[in-house]
Protein backbone atom coordinates (compact mmCIF):
# COMPACT_ATOMS: atom_id res chain seq x y z
CA UNK A 1 0.00 0.00 0.00
CA UNK A 2 1.33 3.37 -0.98
CA UNK A 3 1.77 5.89 2.27
CA UNK A 4 3.37 9.43 2.66
CA UNK A 5 3.46 8.00 6.28
CA UNK A 6 6.10 5.70 7.88
CA UNK A 7 4.32 5.56 10.89
CA UNK A 8 0.74 5.87 12.17
CA UNK A 9 0.12 5.16 15.29
CA UNK A 10 -3.71 5.75 16.24
CA UNK A 11 -4.91 6.15 20.06
CA UNK A 12 -1.82 3.36 21.25
CA UNK A 13 -2.68 2.52 25.18
CA UNK A 14 -0.69 0.56 27.38
CA UNK A 15 -1.22 -0.21 30.63
CA UNK A 16 1.39 -1.82 33.35
CA UNK A 17 -1.68 -2.57 36.00
CA UNK A 18 -3.05 0.33 37.40
CA UNK A 19 -0.38 2.45 35.89
CA UNK A 20 -1.31 3.59 32.38
CA UNK A 21 2.19 3.77 30.35
CA UNK A 22 0.68 5.15 26.86
CA UNK A 23 -1.87 6.59 26.75
CA UNK A 24 -4.18 7.71 23.53
CA UNK A 25 -0.97 8.24 22.13
CA UNK A 26 -1.51 9.56 18.11
CA UNK A 27 1.96 9.91 15.92
CA UNK A 28 2.31 10.44 12.21
CA UNK A 29 6.10 10.30 11.02
CA UNK A 30 6.21 11.79 7.41
CA UNK A 31 8.44 9.25 5.18
CA UNK A 32 12.22 10.27 4.33
CA UNK A 33 12.10 12.87 7.64
CA UNK A 34 13.88 12.11 10.79
CA UNK A 35 11.64 12.43 13.56
CA UNK A 36 12.22 13.10 17.25
CA UNK A 37 10.33 11.53 19.83
CA UNK A 38 11.21 13.51 22.66
CA UNK A 39 10.15 13.22 26.45
CA UNK A 40 11.54 13.06 29.82
CA UNK A 41 12.77 9.75 31.28
CA UNK A 42 9.81 7.67 32.08
CA UNK A 43 7.32 9.33 29.97
CA UNK A 44 6.24 6.18 28.32
CA UNK A 45 9.11 6.58 25.06
CA UNK A 46 9.89 3.25 25.12
CA UNK A 47 6.59 1.34 26.05
CA UNK A 48 5.41 3.35 22.83
CA UNK A 49 8.06 2.04 20.49
CA UNK A 50 8.23 -1.46 22.04
CA UNK A 51 4.24 -1.56 21.21
CA UNK A 52 5.14 -0.40 17.50
CA UNK A 53 7.89 -3.20 17.18
CA UNK A 54 5.69 -5.83 18.57
CA UNK A 55 8.09 -6.54 21.81
CA UNK A 56 4.72 -5.58 24.03
CA UNK A 57 0.94 -6.26 23.47
CA UNK A 58 -0.63 -3.10 23.04
CA UNK A 59 -4.22 -2.70 25.30
CA UNK A 60 -5.67 -0.31 22.73
CA UNK A 61 -4.69 1.38 19.38
CA UNK A 62 -3.39 0.89 15.89
CA UNK A 63 0.15 0.90 14.47
CA UNK A 64 0.96 1.00 10.61
CA UNK A 65 4.19 0.73 9.23
CA UNK A 66 4.19 2.21 5.85
CA UNK A 67 0.71 1.84 5.69
CA UNK A 68 0.90 -2.12 6.65
CA UNK A 69 -0.45 -2.73 10.49
CA UNK A 70 0.22 -7.05 10.73
CA UNK A 71 2.15 -7.30 13.51
CA UNK A 72 4.83 -9.26 11.48
CA UNK A 73 4.76 -7.97 8.30
CA UNK A 74 4.84 -3.97 9.35
CA UNK A 75 8.38 -5.21 10.72
CA UNK A 76 9.56 -5.60 7.31
CA UNK A 77 12.02 -2.66 5.97
CA UNK A 78 12.56 -1.61 9.78
CA UNK A 79 15.75 -1.51 11.96
CA UNK A 80 15.76 -1.02 15.70
CA UNK A 81 17.90 -0.47 18.65
CA UNK A 82 15.78 -0.49 21.78
CA UNK A 83 17.67 0.95 25.10
CA UNK A 84 20.51 -0.68 25.43
CA UNK A 85 21.72 -2.86 22.80
CA UNK A 86 22.65 -6.28 23.79
CA UNK A 87 25.00 -9.22 21.87
CA UNK A 88 25.80 -12.66 22.78
CA UNK A 89 29.30 -11.45 23.90
CA UNK A 90 31.04 -14.89 23.47
CA UNK A 91 30.89 -14.20 19.53
CA UNK A 92 32.94 -12.06 17.27
CA UNK A 93 30.86 -8.72 16.53
CA UNK A 94 30.46 -9.83 12.97
CA UNK A 95 29.55 -13.42 14.38
CA UNK A 96 26.56 -11.53 15.67
CA UNK A 97 25.34 -9.27 12.82
CA UNK A 98 25.39 -13.25 10.83
CA UNK A 99 23.28 -14.84 13.44
CA UNK A 100 20.83 -11.65 12.96
CA UNK A 101 21.27 -11.49 9.30
CA UNK A 102 19.44 -15.22 9.19
CA UNK A 103 16.42 -13.98 10.49
CA UNK A 104 15.79 -11.50 8.18
CA UNK A 105 14.03 -12.05 4.81
CA UNK A 106 16.43 -13.34 1.92
CA UNK A 107 16.41 -9.69 -0.12
CA UNK A 108 17.84 -8.25 2.82
CA UNK A 109 20.99 -10.29 3.26
CA UNK A 110 24.51 -9.57 2.21
CA UNK A 111 24.95 -6.30 3.83
CA UNK A 112 26.97 -6.89 6.99
CA UNK A 113 30.38 -5.26 5.93
CA UNK A 114 28.25 -2.05 4.97
CA UNK A 115 26.73 -2.04 8.00
CA UNK A 116 29.75 -2.03 9.87
CA UNK A 117 32.14 -0.09 7.60
CA UNK A 118 28.95 2.63 8.21
CA UNK A 119 29.86 2.50 11.82
CA UNK A 120 33.54 2.46 12.15
CA UNK A 121 33.72 -1.22 13.33
CA UNK A 122 34.75 -3.24 10.13
CA UNK A 123 38.52 -3.44 11.40
CA UNK A 124 37.37 -4.98 14.83
CA UNK A 125 34.77 -6.87 13.66
CA UNK A 126 36.07 -10.59 14.26
CA UNK A 127 36.78 -9.34 17.84
CA UNK A 128 34.53 -10.74 20.85
CA UNK A 129 31.97 -8.28 21.91
CA UNK A 130 32.58 -9.05 25.56
CA UNK A 131 36.22 -6.77 24.59
CA UNK A 132 33.69 -4.01 23.14
CA UNK A 133 33.79 -0.79 24.94
CA UNK A 134 30.06 0.58 25.63
CA UNK A 135 30.41 2.86 22.82
CA UNK A 136 31.61 0.60 19.92
CA UNK A 137 28.39 -1.74 21.12
CA UNK A 138 26.49 0.48 20.95
CA UNK A 139 27.88 1.39 17.15
CA UNK A 140 26.94 -2.57 16.67
CA UNK A 141 23.74 -1.89 17.92
CA UNK A 142 23.50 0.57 15.12
CA UNK A 143 24.98 -1.80 12.39
CA UNK A 144 22.62 -4.51 13.32
CA UNK A 145 19.69 -2.18 13.06
CA UNK A 146 21.29 -1.03 9.62
CA UNK A 147 21.52 -4.69 7.92
CA UNK A 148 19.79 -5.09 5.14
CA UNK A 149 19.06 -1.36 4.45
CA UNK A 150 15.53 -0.54 6.32
CA UNK A 151 13.84 1.94 5.01
CA UNK A 152 12.89 3.01 8.48
CA UNK A 153 15.02 2.94 11.27
CA UNK A 154 14.21 3.49 14.91
CA UNK A 155 16.72 4.31 17.50
CA UNK A 156 15.96 4.40 21.26
CA UNK A 157 18.15 6.85 23.07
CA UNK A 158 20.79 5.67 20.48
CA UNK A 159 23.85 8.01 21.83
CA UNK A 160 23.30 6.66 25.46
CA UNK A 161 26.94 5.57 26.38
CA UNK A 162 28.93 7.60 23.69
CA UNK A 163 31.48 9.81 24.62
CA UNK A 164 30.73 12.78 22.33
CA UNK A 165 32.66 12.19 19.61
CA UNK A 166 30.38 9.15 19.16
CA UNK A 167 27.41 11.44 19.59
CA UNK A 168 28.69 13.80 17.06
CA UNK A 169 29.40 10.25 14.66
CA UNK A 170 26.01 8.71 15.52
CA UNK A 171 24.16 12.41 14.29
CA UNK A 172 26.35 12.82 11.72
CA UNK A 173 25.05 9.03 10.42
CA UNK A 174 21.50 10.27 11.17
CA UNK A 175 22.24 12.47 8.28
CA UNK A 176 23.48 10.73 5.69
CA UNK A 177 20.94 7.70 6.12
CA UNK A 178 18.48 10.69 6.18
CA UNK A 179 19.55 12.31 2.78
CA UNK A 180 19.78 8.36 1.48
CA UNK A 181 16.02 8.73 1.52
CA UNK A 182 15.67 6.74 4.94
CA UNK A 183 13.36 7.60 7.55
CA UNK A 184 14.72 7.89 11.15
CA UNK A 185 12.89 7.65 14.31
CA UNK A 186 14.98 8.60 16.99
CA UNK A 187 13.86 8.84 20.43
CA UNK A 188 15.57 11.26 23.66
CA UNK A 189 15.08 12.79 26.32
CA UNK A 190 17.94 15.72 25.15
CA UNK A 191 16.40 18.56 23.31
CA UNK A 192 19.92 19.12 21.74
CA UNK A 193 20.07 15.98 20.79
CA UNK A 194 16.44 15.99 18.91
CA UNK A 195 17.03 19.52 17.77
CA UNK A 196 20.16 18.81 16.05
CA UNK A 197 19.20 15.80 13.72
CA UNK A 198 15.15 15.80 13.65
CA UNK A 199 13.02 17.67 11.17
CA UNK A 200 9.61 16.39 13.09
CA UNK A 201 9.69 16.32 16.60
CA UNK A 202 6.48 14.88 18.82
CA UNK A 203 6.73 15.47 22.42
CA UNK A 204 5.63 13.09 24.82
CA UNK A 205 4.23 13.37 28.43
CA UNK A 206 3.00 10.96 31.17
CA UNK A 207 2.16 8.66 28.07
CA UNK A 208 0.63 11.67 26.01
CA UNK A 209 1.68 13.31 23.15
CA UNK A 210 1.53 17.46 23.86
CA UNK A 211 3.03 18.80 20.39
CA UNK A 212 4.07 17.34 17.28
CA UNK A 213 5.19 19.33 14.20
CA UNK A 214 8.25 20.27 12.35
CA UNK A 215 10.81 21.44 14.83
CA UNK A 216 11.19 25.30 13.02
CA UNK A 217 7.73 25.91 13.71
CA UNK A 218 7.95 24.34 17.45
CA UNK A 219 10.88 27.39 17.86
CA UNK A 220 9.41 30.32 16.30
CA UNK A 221 5.99 29.22 18.51
CA UNK A 222 8.37 29.11 21.68
CA UNK A 223 10.32 32.38 20.75
CA UNK A 224 8.55 34.90 22.96
CA UNK A 225 9.48 37.35 25.31
CA UNK A 226 9.67 34.82 28.23
CA UNK A 227 11.83 32.13 26.18
CA UNK A 228 14.53 30.70 27.98
CA UNK A 229 17.79 30.94 26.43
CA UNK A 230 20.20 28.00 26.73
CA UNK A 231 23.93 28.87 26.76
CA UNK A 232 26.80 26.80 26.37
CA UNK A 233 29.99 27.40 28.78
CA UNK A 234 33.45 26.65 28.05
CA UNK A 235 37.10 27.45 29.57
CA UNK A 236 39.88 25.89 31.08
CA UNK A 237 38.34 25.52 34.57
CA UNK A 238 34.19 24.26 34.10
CA UNK A 239 33.68 23.79 37.79
CA UNK A 240 35.06 27.29 38.58
CA UNK A 241 32.83 28.48 36.21
CA UNK A 242 29.86 26.33 36.74
CA UNK A 243 30.18 28.21 40.47
CA UNK A 244 30.23 31.31 38.59
CA UNK A 245 27.01 30.86 36.85
CA UNK A 246 25.37 30.05 40.03
CA UNK A 247 25.89 33.27 41.53
CA UNK A 248 24.13 35.26 39.08
CA UNK A 249 20.43 36.04 39.58
CA UNK A 250 17.71 34.84 36.78
CA UNK A 251 20.78 32.29 35.70
CA UNK A 252 20.48 28.24 36.59
CA UNK A 253 23.44 25.41 35.77
CA UNK A 254 22.30 22.68 33.95
CA UNK A 255 22.46 19.41 35.26
CA UNK A 256 25.79 17.55 34.38
CA UNK A 257 24.29 14.96 32.48
CA UNK A 258 24.01 17.31 29.25
CA UNK A 259 25.90 16.60 26.67
CA UNK A 260 27.32 20.28 26.63
CA UNK A 261 28.43 21.90 30.28
CA UNK A 262 25.53 25.09 30.26
CA UNK A 263 23.30 26.83 32.05
CA UNK A 264 19.65 28.26 31.43
CA UNK A 265 19.14 32.02 31.18
CA UNK A 266 15.24 32.71 32.22
CA UNK A 267 15.03 36.22 30.61
CA UNK A 268 17.35 38.05 28.18
CA UNK A 269 17.90 40.53 30.99
CA UNK A 270 19.48 37.25 32.68
CA UNK A 271 21.87 36.79 30.02
CA UNK A 272 23.01 40.43 29.28
CA UNK A 273 23.95 40.45 32.75
CA UNK A 274 25.60 37.16 32.69
CA UNK A 275 27.34 37.88 29.42
CA UNK A 276 30.15 40.71 30.37
CA UNK A 277 30.67 39.06 33.51
CA UNK A 278 31.51 35.62 32.77
CA UNK A 279 33.58 37.47 29.69
CA UNK A 280 36.14 38.68 32.12
CA UNK A 281 39.54 37.37 32.08
CA UNK A 282 40.20 38.50 35.12
CA UNK A 283 38.34 35.97 36.95
CA UNK A 284 39.74 33.02 34.22
CA UNK A 285 36.17 32.29 34.28
CA UNK A 286 35.95 31.89 30.83
CA UNK A 287 33.01 32.98 28.48
CA UNK A 288 29.76 32.14 26.63
CA UNK A 289 30.63 30.41 23.54
CA UNK A 290 27.19 30.17 21.97
CA UNK A 291 23.52 30.93 22.40
CA UNK A 292 21.01 28.89 21.47
CA UNK A 293 17.40 29.32 21.62
CA UNK A 294 15.91 25.72 22.10
CA UNK A 295 12.77 24.34 22.05
CA UNK A 296 11.21 26.05 24.89
CA UNK A 297 11.55 23.82 28.40
CA UNK A 298 7.85 24.51 29.52
CA UNK A 299 6.46 21.49 27.18
CA UNK A 300 8.77 19.24 29.15
CA UNK A 301 7.86 19.85 32.41
CA UNK A 302 4.93 17.87 33.11
CA UNK A 303 3.70 20.11 35.87
CA UNK A 304 2.91 22.91 33.27
CA UNK A 305 0.83 20.69 31.43
CA UNK B 1 3.45 -9.09 -0.42
CA UNK B 2 4.30 -12.60 -1.73
CA UNK B 3 3.30 -15.70 0.40
CA UNK B 4 6.33 -16.87 1.71
CA UNK B 5 6.73 -21.25 2.94
CA UNK B 6 6.80 -20.78 7.05
CA UNK B 7 9.09 -23.56 6.57
CA UNK B 8 11.09 -22.52 3.62
CA UNK B 9 14.97 -21.07 3.32
CA UNK B 10 15.05 -18.89 5.83
CA UNK B 11 13.63 -21.20 9.16
CA UNK B 12 16.60 -23.44 7.76
CA UNK B 13 18.72 -20.19 8.49
CA UNK B 14 17.39 -19.34 12.10
CA UNK B 15 18.22 -23.23 12.77
CA UNK B 16 21.41 -23.24 11.57
CA UNK B 17 21.87 -19.83 13.53
CA UNK B 18 20.64 -20.97 16.95
CA UNK B 19 22.74 -24.24 16.23
CA UNK B 20 25.68 -21.65 16.02
CA UNK B 21 24.95 -20.29 19.24
CA UNK B 22 24.83 -23.77 20.72
CA UNK B 23 27.94 -25.26 19.63
CA UNK B 24 29.88 -21.78 20.26
CA UNK B 25 29.32 -21.93 23.93
CA UNK B 26 31.22 -24.15 26.17
CA UNK B 27 27.69 -25.80 27.53
CA UNK B 28 27.27 -27.22 23.77
CA UNK B 29 30.44 -28.59 23.41
CA UNK B 30 30.74 -30.39 27.02
CA UNK B 31 27.72 -31.60 25.70
CA UNK B 32 29.33 -33.32 22.75
CA UNK B 33 32.12 -34.32 23.87
CA UNK B 34 30.80 -36.00 27.22
CA UNK B 35 28.54 -38.00 24.73
CA UNK B 36 31.26 -38.99 22.69
CA UNK B 37 33.56 -40.50 25.56
CA UNK B 38 30.57 -42.03 27.92
CA UNK B 39 30.79 -45.00 25.53
CA UNK B 40 34.49 -45.24 25.94
CA UNK B 41 34.31 -45.11 29.58
CA UNK B 42 31.20 -47.92 29.49
CA UNK B 43 33.35 -49.66 26.99
CA UNK B 44 35.91 -49.51 29.26
CA UNK B 45 34.50 -50.70 32.50
CA UNK B 46 32.60 -53.42 31.24
CA UNK B 47 35.69 -54.99 29.77
CA UNK B 48 37.43 -54.31 33.82
CA UNK B 49 34.64 -56.07 35.14
CA UNK B 50 34.50 -59.34 32.31
CA UNK B 51 38.57 -59.48 32.78
CA UNK B 52 38.25 -60.03 36.38
CA UNK B 53 39.49 -56.55 37.37
CA UNK B 54 37.58 -55.47 39.47
CA UNK B 55 37.42 -57.63 42.63
CA UNK B 56 33.50 -57.75 44.09
CA UNK B 57 31.63 -60.81 45.12
CA UNK B 58 27.60 -60.15 44.53
CA UNK B 59 25.49 -63.27 46.39
CA UNK B 60 29.29 -64.88 47.11
CA UNK B 61 30.37 -65.12 43.96
CA UNK B 62 33.00 -62.78 41.88
CA UNK B 63 30.70 -60.12 39.63
CA UNK B 64 32.94 -60.73 36.86
CA UNK B 65 31.51 -65.05 36.79
CA UNK B 66 27.81 -63.32 36.83
CA UNK B 67 28.65 -60.76 34.01
CA UNK B 68 28.51 -62.14 29.92
CA UNK B 69 29.17 -59.64 27.75
CA UNK B 70 27.80 -59.20 24.47
CA UNK B 71 27.74 -56.35 21.59
CA UNK B 72 24.23 -55.39 22.12
CA UNK B 73 24.13 -55.86 25.69
CA UNK B 74 27.05 -53.71 26.20
CA UNK B 75 25.70 -51.05 23.76
CA UNK B 76 22.44 -50.95 25.72
CA UNK B 77 24.60 -50.23 28.70
CA UNK B 78 26.32 -47.19 26.54
CA UNK B 79 22.32 -46.25 25.67
CA UNK B 80 21.68 -45.72 29.57
CA UNK B 81 24.74 -44.19 30.41
CA UNK B 82 23.37 -41.94 27.58
CA UNK B 83 20.11 -41.11 28.90
CA UNK B 84 21.48 -41.25 32.78
CA UNK B 85 21.08 -38.07 34.48
CA UNK B 86 24.04 -36.17 32.71
CA UNK B 87 23.50 -35.32 29.57
CA UNK B 88 19.65 -35.03 30.14
CA UNK B 89 20.91 -32.54 32.39
CA UNK B 90 23.00 -30.83 29.89
CA UNK B 91 20.28 -30.76 27.40
CA UNK B 92 17.73 -28.39 29.56
CA UNK B 93 20.53 -26.19 30.20
CA UNK B 94 21.51 -25.51 26.34
CA UNK B 95 17.37 -25.44 26.19
CA UNK B 96 17.04 -23.23 28.71
CA UNK B 97 19.80 -20.54 27.76
CA UNK B 98 18.37 -20.49 24.39
CA UNK B 99 15.27 -18.97 25.60
CA UNK B 100 15.73 -17.98 29.16
CA UNK B 101 18.51 -16.88 29.67
CA UNK B 102 18.34 -14.76 26.38
CA UNK B 103 15.12 -13.22 27.67
CA UNK B 104 17.18 -12.38 30.80
CA UNK B 105 20.33 -10.76 28.90
CA UNK B 106 17.88 -9.13 26.72
CA UNK B 107 19.12 -10.44 23.37
CA UNK B 108 15.42 -12.38 22.53
CA UNK B 109 14.48 -8.59 22.11
CA UNK B 110 16.19 -8.29 19.06
CA UNK B 111 15.53 -11.39 17.46
CA UNK B 112 11.83 -10.49 18.28
CA UNK B 113 11.86 -7.23 16.96
CA UNK B 114 12.84 -8.90 13.59
CA UNK B 115 9.94 -9.84 10.61
CA UNK B 116 9.23 -13.55 11.91
CA UNK B 117 6.46 -14.93 13.59
CA UNK B 118 7.24 -15.70 17.09
CA UNK B 119 5.86 -19.63 16.92
CA UNK B 120 8.72 -19.81 13.97
CA UNK B 121 11.37 -18.02 16.12
CA UNK B 122 10.29 -20.50 19.08
CA UNK B 123 10.40 -23.54 16.53
CA UNK B 124 13.35 -22.72 15.13
CA UNK B 125 15.22 -22.89 18.85
CA UNK B 126 13.15 -26.44 19.22
CA UNK B 127 14.77 -27.70 15.88
CA UNK B 128 18.24 -26.48 16.77
CA UNK B 129 18.19 -28.00 20.29
CA UNK B 130 16.89 -31.41 18.86
CA UNK B 131 19.64 -31.13 15.97
CA UNK B 132 21.67 -30.83 18.96
CA UNK B 133 20.54 -33.45 21.11
CA UNK B 134 21.00 -36.00 17.38
CA UNK B 135 24.14 -34.66 16.70
CA UNK B 136 24.91 -36.05 20.94
CA UNK B 137 23.07 -39.14 19.74
CA UNK B 138 25.06 -40.16 16.87
CA UNK B 139 27.78 -39.44 18.27
CA UNK B 140 27.64 -41.45 21.41
CA UNK B 141 26.89 -44.16 18.74
CA UNK B 142 29.37 -43.58 16.53
CA UNK B 143 31.95 -44.13 19.06
CA UNK B 144 29.52 -46.80 20.88
CA UNK B 145 28.50 -49.26 18.59
CA UNK B 146 31.59 -49.78 16.68
CA UNK B 147 33.52 -50.43 19.69
CA UNK B 148 30.34 -52.96 20.68
CA UNK B 149 30.73 -54.61 17.27
CA UNK B 150 34.29 -54.76 17.02
CA UNK B 151 35.99 -55.61 20.32
CA UNK B 152 33.40 -57.90 21.90
CA UNK B 153 32.66 -61.11 21.73
CA UNK B 154 29.79 -63.30 22.64
CA UNK B 155 26.08 -64.18 21.48
CA UNK B 156 24.77 -61.93 18.39
CA UNK B 157 21.65 -61.99 16.69
CA UNK B 158 20.33 -59.40 13.97
CA UNK B 159 17.84 -58.96 16.15
CA UNK B 160 19.25 -57.70 18.87
CA UNK B 161 20.59 -55.37 17.40
CA UNK B 162 17.99 -54.08 15.76
CA UNK B 163 16.48 -54.04 19.24
CA UNK B 164 18.83 -51.76 20.66
CA UNK B 165 18.89 -50.00 17.84
CA UNK B 166 15.37 -48.89 18.30
CA UNK B 167 16.14 -48.11 21.65
CA UNK B 168 18.63 -45.16 20.30
CA UNK B 169 16.37 -43.88 18.07
CA UNK B 170 13.50 -43.83 20.91
CA UNK B 171 16.20 -41.93 23.07
CA UNK B 172 16.03 -38.79 20.59
CA UNK B 173 12.24 -38.75 20.68
CA UNK B 174 12.73 -38.65 24.37
CA UNK B 175 14.69 -36.05 23.90
CA UNK B 176 12.49 -34.54 21.94
CA UNK B 177 10.22 -34.23 25.04
CA UNK B 178 12.41 -33.40 27.38
CA UNK B 179 13.29 -30.55 25.12
CA UNK B 180 9.97 -29.46 24.42
CA UNK B 181 9.08 -29.51 28.36
CA UNK B 182 12.17 -27.10 28.70
CA UNK B 183 10.80 -25.00 26.80
CA UNK B 184 7.54 -24.41 28.61
CA UNK B 185 9.16 -23.75 31.73
CA UNK B 186 11.45 -21.35 30.26
CA UNK B 187 8.33 -19.53 29.61
CA UNK B 188 7.79 -18.90 33.38
CA UNK B 189 11.28 -17.91 34.11
CA UNK B 190 14.18 -15.83 33.03
CA UNK B 191 17.19 -17.80 34.30
CA UNK B 192 18.86 -20.89 33.73
CA UNK B 193 18.70 -21.81 37.28
CA UNK B 194 15.13 -21.76 37.62
CA UNK B 195 14.35 -23.84 34.34
CA UNK B 196 16.51 -26.66 36.06
CA UNK B 197 15.05 -26.40 39.36
CA UNK B 198 11.39 -26.30 37.50
CA UNK B 199 12.08 -28.97 35.55
CA UNK B 200 13.19 -31.35 37.93
CA UNK B 201 11.02 -30.12 40.53
CA UNK B 202 8.27 -31.44 37.83
CA UNK B 203 9.42 -34.49 37.18
CA UNK B 204 9.86 -35.47 41.06
CA UNK B 205 6.30 -34.25 41.42
CA UNK B 206 5.49 -36.86 38.59
CA UNK B 207 7.13 -39.55 40.24
CA UNK B 208 5.03 -38.94 43.18
CA UNK B 209 1.50 -38.77 41.15
CA UNK B 210 3.17 -42.21 39.92
CA UNK B 211 3.60 -43.63 43.27
CA UNK B 212 0.07 -42.88 44.44
CA UNK B 213 -1.10 -43.79 41.39
CA UNK B 214 0.52 -47.66 42.00
CA UNK B 215 -0.83 -47.49 45.31
CA UNK B 216 -3.91 -47.09 43.89
CA UNK B 217 -3.31 -49.79 41.26
CA UNK B 218 -2.62 -51.82 44.09
CA UNK B 219 -5.77 -51.22 46.54
CA UNK B 220 -7.75 -51.85 42.97
CA UNK B 221 -9.26 -48.18 43.19
CA UNK B 222 -9.49 -47.91 39.16
CA UNK B 223 -7.48 -49.14 36.61
CA UNK B 224 -3.97 -47.17 36.88
CA UNK B 225 -1.27 -48.59 34.26
CA UNK B 226 -2.31 -46.78 31.62
CA UNK B 227 -2.79 -43.50 33.19
CA UNK B 228 0.74 -44.25 34.57
CA UNK B 229 2.34 -44.74 31.29
CA UNK B 230 1.22 -41.53 29.92
CA UNK B 231 2.60 -39.44 32.93
CA UNK B 232 5.28 -37.73 31.68
CA UNK B 233 8.27 -39.15 33.72
CA UNK B 234 7.52 -42.79 32.48
CA UNK B 235 6.81 -41.04 28.81
CA UNK B 236 10.51 -39.53 29.06
CA UNK B 237 11.57 -43.16 29.79
CA UNK B 238 9.85 -44.75 26.60
CA UNK B 239 13.35 -45.61 25.59
CA UNK B 240 13.86 -48.03 28.04
CA UNK B 241 11.26 -50.71 25.88
CA UNK B 242 14.24 -52.04 24.19
CA UNK B 243 15.31 -54.04 26.99
CA UNK B 244 12.11 -54.27 28.71
CA UNK B 245 9.41 -54.46 25.93
CA UNK B 246 7.96 -51.31 24.11
CA UNK B 247 4.77 -49.85 25.45
CA UNK B 248 2.71 -48.30 23.20
CA UNK B 249 1.42 -46.32 25.96
CA UNK B 250 4.63 -44.49 26.73
CA UNK B 251 5.25 -43.62 23.44
CA UNK B 252 1.62 -42.27 23.50
CA UNK B 253 2.36 -39.96 26.46
CA UNK B 254 5.56 -38.85 25.01
CA UNK B 255 3.89 -37.38 21.91
CA UNK B 256 1.38 -36.07 24.06
CA UNK B 257 3.79 -34.34 26.18
CA UNK B 258 6.05 -33.19 23.10
CA UNK B 259 2.70 -32.12 21.61
CA UNK B 260 0.97 -30.11 24.57
CA UNK B 261 4.88 -28.52 25.88
CA UNK B 262 5.17 -26.80 22.10
CA UNK B 263 1.78 -25.97 21.56
CA UNK B 264 1.28 -24.35 25.45
CA UNK B 265 4.97 -23.21 25.33
CA UNK B 266 4.41 -21.57 21.63
CA UNK B 267 1.06 -19.58 22.90
CA UNK B 268 2.93 -18.34 25.63
CA UNK B 269 5.75 -16.82 23.96
CA UNK B 270 3.34 -15.77 21.28
CA UNK B 271 1.34 -13.52 24.19
CA UNK B 272 5.08 -12.51 25.92
CA UNK B 273 5.25 -9.33 26.69
CA UNK B 274 9.15 -8.58 25.94
CA UNK B 275 11.00 -6.07 27.92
Amino acid sequence: MATDLAISVTGLTRRFGARVAVQSLDLSVPAGTVYGFLGPNGSGKTTAIRCMLGLLRADAGKVSIFGESDPVRRLDGVGAIIETPRFYAWLSGRANLEICEAYLPEHRHGQIDEALERVGLLSRAHDKVSGYSLGMQQRLGIARALLGRPRLLVLDEPTNGLDPQGMRDVRELIRRLAQEGMTVFISSHLLSEIQAVADTVGIVLKGRRVAEGRVSELLRASAGDSGAVEIELGGPDLNAIRREVATLDGVSVLPRDRPHPGARAQRAPARERAQPRLGQPRRGAGRLERARRELREPVLEPDRE
Amino acid sequence: MATTNPIGGVFWRMVAAELRKLLSRPSGVVMLVISALLPILVFGLAKLVEGGGVNMNANGQPVASLFSLDGPKLLGYMLTARNFFVLPLFLVMVSAQLVAEERANFTLRALLALPNARWRVLLAKYTALLTLAAISIVGSLGVGGPLCFLFVDGPQTLVAWQGVALGWVASLASDAGLIALTLLISTFSSSVAGVLVGVILGLMADLAIRGLLQIAGMLKLFPTDQLAALMPGRALAAWEGYADGWDPWAFLGLGLLTLGCLAVATFRFQREDVL
